[in-house]
């Protein structure tokens, strides 16, 4: 009977109660903080999109300032053309003034903080601008009519502007302002700052203006948002290679601050003629931990695809490396592109797409 | 009576825990408590940011003569004050509270501020019906009385 007294306040009741108390107190404060952490998200969301619409539309419907600015003198960045009303040089919204354009463009790939800063002010976000013709082609960057700008303007994404005697020629399909990511994860919403959180709106169409007859030329602003970090990157390297002609040149895909990298795809593209695949050496990134890898590339005229996967239940590879390694025959001066590259993590059963930065290079031919 | 001292332990001990207990879950509570009211307070002054920008680049997108009211409300969530700046050829508008510096790009590199009180400490406690116009280029933020409508879209 004294052995029971014991058990009077101290029992295994009472020890029992209180795990499920504490089991409950901690059950909730882990949906408060799903929650909350799902508000801030939606919050994050929110704010992008506003900064996305309120940059697309500020570009399309507004001069900017000065209203005749060019790029050293600029302090805020509005695209529209400008007309003579009634004596006040009024802007006229979606119409948009190519030497303008031409300016934000050779800015952005001089200066990207710069024109970030203005753009989006103090925020902690990263932007780029995707301008393409509505119809899929160049066509409405061809043959317009310049007031100013003149010589060459390079997209961030490599399509060149080329102005002669006032009159616009394109290399490429679409132009990439500001600094490009690839949009796989635009859906992919996360909290953890390894993954980037997107905004994303496709602006407005617009026409040029030509003297006074508006152009039936319409081109797409997409406007992206993002944050989250991204510093992995999927460059050429070295970037900038000079050599003799009909000689070979050789660089490497490198993947650089990569996190769990499951699988790669992408496409190189240059100059048909101009560059022709001689021979591809597998990179060893993707056979980290000593996991093997399957890989594929074929080529053709002016393009050479590669795709490379690690096998089996095995975690992604981490950390920098090298793809691949290229040798080409060179003839003539070209850029060189990666284009439609993927990267996707170790997620099963769907794997994720992870974000990342592409840099272009170039081969010059002396 | 040794029996009683037994209990009268236990019962000290249980209730330490239960004290324990409830302090930690206190503190808990009391921090997720500040960290959400100051969530709040950071998304309603973004909301305020916004609609300032918001309203001010409507003005400069159609141009001189037009105008419009909009509604700022007197103080920020947990009854804060707060004060909107702009800069002379700084296309921004900031907002200030005790701990929080916000700024948001607006289309307009000046904007002229003739509201009362001024905008640089704005805290009256009350909500103040702000108008806004584009007078031949110059954004103006002037307090003309209330809004004619019941209530033009703000926050």
């Amino acid at each position: 009977m004294k052995g029971r007294n014991f058990g009077q306040v101290f029992t295994w009741d009472m020890i029992f109660g209180m795990g499920i108390f504490i089991g409950i107190l901690v059950l909730i404060a882990y949906m408060w903080d799903s929650a909350v952490s799902e508000i801030h998200d939606a919050e994050l969301i929110y704010e992008m999109g506003w900064i996305a619409t309120t940059v697309g539309e500020q570009l399309v419907r507004t001069t900017g300032s000065p209203q005749d600015w060019s790029g050293s003198n600029v302090r805020v960045y509005g695209l529209a053309d400008s007309k003579d009303i009634l004596g006040f040089d009024s802007s006229v919204g979606r119409i948009i003034d190519l030497d303008k354009l031409l300016y934000l463009v050779d800015e952005s790939y001089m200066n990207y903080s710069v024109v970030r800063a203005v753009l989006l002010g103090t925020s902690k976000y990263d932007f780029y601008i995707e301008v393409s013709c509505k119809d899929g082609t160049s066509g409405c960057f061809n043959d317009i009519y310049v007031d100013q700008a003149s010589g060459l303007y390079t997209c961030n994404n490599g399509f060149k502007f080329h102005i002669t005697d006032h009159i616009t020629q394109v290399d490429g399909t679409s132009c990439i302002i500001g600094r490009y990511v690839q949009p796989q994860t635009a859906t992919y919403i996360t909290h953890s700052t390894k993954n980037a959180v997107f905004s994303e709106k496709l602006n407005v169409s617009n026409i040029f203006f030509f003297g006074e007859q508006v152009l039936d030329k319409e081109i797409e602003f997409k406007v992206v948002i993002y944050t989250g970090g991204i510093p992995s990157k999927l460059c050429i390297d070295p970037l900038e290679m000079t050599v003799a002609k009909d000689k070979e040149v050789t660089f490497d895909i490198t993947a650089t601050d990569i996190v769990d990298m499951y699988a790669i795809e992408f496409n190189l593209t240059y100059t048909p003629g101009a560059l022709n695949y001689s021979t591809l050496l597998d990179g060893n990134f993707l056979t980290c931990m000593g996991y093997p890898k399957t890989s594929f590339w074929d080529y053709g005229e002016g393009w050479l695809m590669y795709t490379a996967t690690r096998q089996g239940s095995v975690p992604g590879c981490s950390g920098n490396g090298t793809i691949a390694t290229i040798t080409l025959n060179a003839t003539s001066t070209s850029p060189l592109y990666l284009r439609d590259a993927k990267i996707v993590d170790s997620s099963s059963p769907q794997p994720k797409g992870l974000p990342f930065t592409i840099c272009i290079g170039n081969v010059t031919v002396t | 009576m040794s029996s009683k001292g037994q209990s009268s332990v236990e019962f000290i001990v249980v209730l330490g825990l239960v004290l324990i207990v409830f302090i930690v879950m206190g503190i808990i509570i009391q921090q997720k408590i500040i960290k959400s009211s100051e969530f709040k307070a950071h998304t309603h002054s973004k909301r305020i940011i916004h609609s300032v920008a918001k309203n001010i680049n409507e003005m400069v997108t159609v141009g001189s003569g037009y105008h419009k009211c909009f509604t700022l409300p007197g103080e920020i969530y947990g009854s804060r004050g707060y004060n909107i700046s702009f800069f002379t050829d700084n296309p921004m508008v900031f907002l200030e509270t005790e701990d929080l510096t916000l700024s948001v790009p607006i289309s307009a590199p000046n904007v002229s501020c003739e509201i009362n009180p001024p905008c640089e400490s704005f805290t009256t406690g009350k909500p103040i019906d702000v108008w806004v116009s584009n007078v031949d280029g110059v954004i103006v933020l002037a307090d003309h009385g209330p809004c004619i409508t019941d209530w033009i879209g703000i926050i």
